[in-house]
């Protein structure tokens, strides 16, 4: 395999923060999941559709923090972290879109605006 | 173990065939994490609308901080999706191997933002849901 040079520190520290971000949204959601299932409260589907989409994308993001190293968006390093991120967003976006439709079939509102 | 390497970083090492069908539509398989990149901004360009005919639909939801917040991020994210698509095709669709240090800050600061808005707006949200779940049936 061909030399590498090494990536600039704050490249590094961006794909870093991006992936923390995702991770600890993880590990939150993950916490009120645990929280309320032993408690036998269980959590909505959205929850459960959210945190598997949030785990994809972390993992996308831990992945993609090896992106800068390889100076290059290219391979199937790349394409896999993509489709990984892909699949997270798909989660995130569709249990987005149950949840505002839910919001609002609760939330009637008066189209007078009264 | 080293050829096996070269498959995961490399697509290059592809087989042939795989290479002439993508130089048939003028793009290099090396970089077919574009096609990806390219679904992700039409997810993004999706929820955005869908999200902005919610808010056209019924006005007063525009009060609510929660809609405005992941309309916010979804923004933020889809640049930033936008600048990695591009970024990817330049590699795609060009002769040589196209990286940017300076692009790749912009993409990378623009999707925290992006995502720490959503990601906060939601979870804020679904707390609040969750834990009014609990209040009102510890109250029943």
């Amino acid at each position: 395999m061909p030399e590498f040079p090494p990536p600039p520190l704050l490249n590094i520290i961006f794909h870093v923060s991006v992936f923390l971000v995702a991770f600890v949204a993880f590990l939150l959601g993950l916490g009120l999941w645990y929280n309320r299932s032993i408690n036998h409260l269980g959590v909505s589907h959205y929850w459960r559709i959210f945190i598997t989409g949030v785990f994809f994308y972390a993992l996308a993001e831990f992945s993609d923090i090896f992106t800068p190293g390889l100076t290059a968006s290219l391979g199937v390093h790349n394409l896999i972290t993509e489709m990984t991120l892909l699949v997270g967003l798909a989660l995130i976006f569709v249990s987005l879109y149950q949840f505002m439709k839910d919001y609002v079939a609760q939330h009637p509102v008066s189209k007078s605006g009264s | 173990m080293e050829s096996f390497l070269n498959l995961f970083f490399y697509a290059d090492s592809l087989p042939q065939f795989l290479h002439t069908v993508g130089g048939s539509w003028g793009v290099r398989m090396a970089c077919m994490c574009s096609v990806a990149n390219f679904a992700n901004l039409v997810l993004h360009v999706i929820i955005g609308g869908v999200l902005i005919g919610l808010l056209f639909a019924h006005r007063e939801l525009m009060k609510d901080k929660f809609f405005l917040l992941l309309l916010m991020g979804i923004g933020f994210s889809a640049v930033s999706k936008f600048i990695d698509w591009w970024m990817n095709m330049q590699t795609a669709t060009g002769t040589t191997v196209y990286w940017s240090n300076n692009l790749d800050l912009w993409v990378e600061g623009l999707q925290f933002i992006g995502m720490g808005i959503i990601l906060y707006a939601i979870i804020s949200k679904l707390f609040y849901v969750h834990h009014a779940g609990i209040s009102s049936s510890s109250a029943s």
